[in-house]
């Protein structure tokens, strides 16, 4: 107890010479050019670390995501719960014939979100941002793009349980989803902002009845069955298609980033 | 900061609605007046670079903002004339949506839009949908949205529209509290908005810019256009119609009148200090009643 009064006396008496010590210590004058010149150097090092760091594309495509329309994915969630009972319940060839009704209109889901900040004039905004329209155009066709081929593998998945091959949803289900996704591309960029609601929905009865036009006799053709499992033949139909698809995703983008605001 | 305009120009089909602009602008804040169809959104949308002009550049601290490209837009703010929304949004989720598109990242972005949101003083209502907000709340957001990444270039395209006077102070307010070592650009048809709180006047009619200037200075174009006269009321009808009235009082059997002429409107009639509004009349009431 006594050691610690005397620890606390010297403590105390090392406190007094430290403040006697400070409080004989002057800050020095800074040179006011010296001073001008750290505070441009500042100003030049905030400048140059302004830009914020790049997110991942990956990181940026998650957050759209989320503010995604949740109608979006309800109306898909639906079409494909509404094929799984197809599969359930339809004979191969009518199921065939249901898919070809489907695969326009899943399509046309994603296409109504694209044209989301035309709609809602959010495309200025959006175009000032860092990130500009066309780069959450881009992202926005990746992930419906994403989406509809996590579709088209479920429904491949749920035919196999069916006695529906895979060639079969291909040539029913995802070539003509594709050819209509192109469909709609071309509309969109060469009408723009004017090519929504109506007229998207009105394109998609227009795909709907011609692929119905198109392949409505082929489940029931066996020779022309036979032709489009040919391997070679699907491998070109597919290549063709999804190379279409591209290059209408691409000019999409492209005009994106001219002027759609005439006078 | 620096944003340098050379010979800007955009040409529509039957139109030019800007016209060789050359304009250099450095930390401050600019008002830019001028009538419907001047050209003031389009020059707005070319130095945002949203529109692509159709000769002529824009630089910034020396570089071409076409070239810059995203660097150029991070250090950008804007709202637009009509700004849209996502109606199920809230306010706060807009915010959000906006900051992750200006590069954000989730935690500045909720410490922005938080602080953002109470400075225009909707923070209250940040969990209630945009599609429910009066006018005046969405202009509000939309300020609040153009200030996320806190910007070097801030430009507003007729901000004040459907505030009512306590937000506009509050807008001046915080224009002026935002605008050191900023280039801030605001156009407006309520000239007091700017009169009180810009550096300098930028005065555009017909895709040009006609003047600019200190407001006291620009204002003093219109020294020895401005009378003010005593009428009878009967007469205040033809005098009205024959001249450029700038404001009609009624007191009684006479009506003060304050009227923007080269000439002296009638006997009695004293000339008074100008007035950035009557400047605005003298040059753009044509333009007005046109459309």
């Amino acid at each position: 107890m006594r050691g610690s009064l005397k620890d606390r006396r010297v403590n105390e008496t090392q406190i007094q010479e430290i403040r006697s010590i400070l409080e004989g210590v002057r800050t020095p004058e800074i040179d006011e050019n010296r001073k001008q010149n750290t505070l441009e150097l500042l100003r030049m090092e905030r400048k140059r670390l302004h830009m914020r760091s790049r997110k991942t594309y990956g990181r940026r495509l998650l957050e759209q995501t989320a503010y995604l329309s949740p109608a979006a994915w309800l109306i898909q969630g639906t079409l494909v719960l509404s094929l799984a009972y197809g599969f359930l319940v339809r004979e191969k060839e009518e199921m065939l014939l249901q898919l070809l009704l489907c695969a326009p209109v899943i399509g046309i889901v994603g296409f109504t979100e694209l044209m989301r900040s035309y709609r809602q004039n959010m495309w200025e905004l959006e175009q000032a941002c860092r990130y500009n329209l066309r780069q959450l155009m881009g992202m926005r066709l990746l992930i419906f793009g994403i989406a509809d081929s996590l579709v088209a593998c479920s429904v491949a998945i749920m035919g196999w349980g069916t006695g529906i091959r895979t060639w079969e949803v291909l040539i029913f289900f995802f070539i003509p989803q594709i050819l209509s996704d192109c469909v709609y591309l071309y509309l969109m960029t060469r009408f723009r902002r004017h090519f929504q609601g109506t007229a998207l929905l009105g394109s998609a009865v227009l795909m709907t009845i011609l692929w119905m036009w198109i392949l409505q006799g082929v489940p029931y053709n066996p020779k022309l069955m036979r032709w489009l499992a040919d391997p070679f033949a699907l491998i070109l139909i597919l290549f063709i298609s999804t190379g279409l698809l591209s290059l209408c995703c691409v000019r999409f983008l492209k005009e994106t980033e001219t002027e759609y605001c005439a006078a | 900061m620096e944003l340098r305009l050379d010979r800007l120009t955009k040409q529509y089909k039957q139109k030019l609605a800007v016209d060789r602009i050359d304009l250099e602008l450095k930390c401050g804040v600019y008002g830019l007046l001028g009538a419907n169809g001047a050209g003031k959104t389009t020059l707005m949308r070319m130095i945002c670079d949203i529109q692509e002009p159709t000769s002529g550049e824009i630089f910034c601290n020396g570089q071409n903002i076409r070239e810059m490209g995203e660097e150029y837009r991070d250090r950008l703010g804007y709202l637009p004339q009509n700004f849209g929304y996502y109606p199920e949004f809230t306010a706060y989720k807009f915010l959000l949506y906006i900051a992750s598109l200006k590069g954000l990242s989730k935690q500045q972005a909720s410490v922005r839009a938080l602080y953002l949101l109470d400075m225009v003083g909707l923070a209250d209502q940040k969990k209630q949908k945009i599609k429910t907000f009066s006018g005046g709340m969405k202009q509000r957001l939309g300020i609040a949205q153009a200030m996320l990444n806190e910007p070097e270039i801030l430009v507003l395209d007729e901000p004040t529209a459907g505030l009512d006077p306590k937000e506009r102070v509050r807008f001046r307010n915080l224009i002026s509290s935002f605008s050191k070592d900023k280039i801030v650009l605001l156009s407006t048809h309520i000239v007091s908005d700017v009169e009180y709180i810009a550096d300098e006047i930028l005065v555009m009619k017909d895709g040009r810019l006609i003047h600019r200037g200190a407001p006291e200075v620009v204002t003093q174009e219109a020294k020895g256009l401005v009378w003010e006269c005593k009428v009878d009321t009967k007469d205040a009808e033809r005098y009205v119609e024959r001249y450029n009235v700038g404001n009609l009082k009624n007191t009684g059997d006479q009506t003060v009148l304050r009227i923007i002429s080269d000439v002296c409107p009638c006997e009695g009639a004293v000339e008074t200090e100008p007035t950035l509004e009557d400047l605005y009349l003298y040059y753009f009431s044509e333009e007005e009643d046109r459309s």
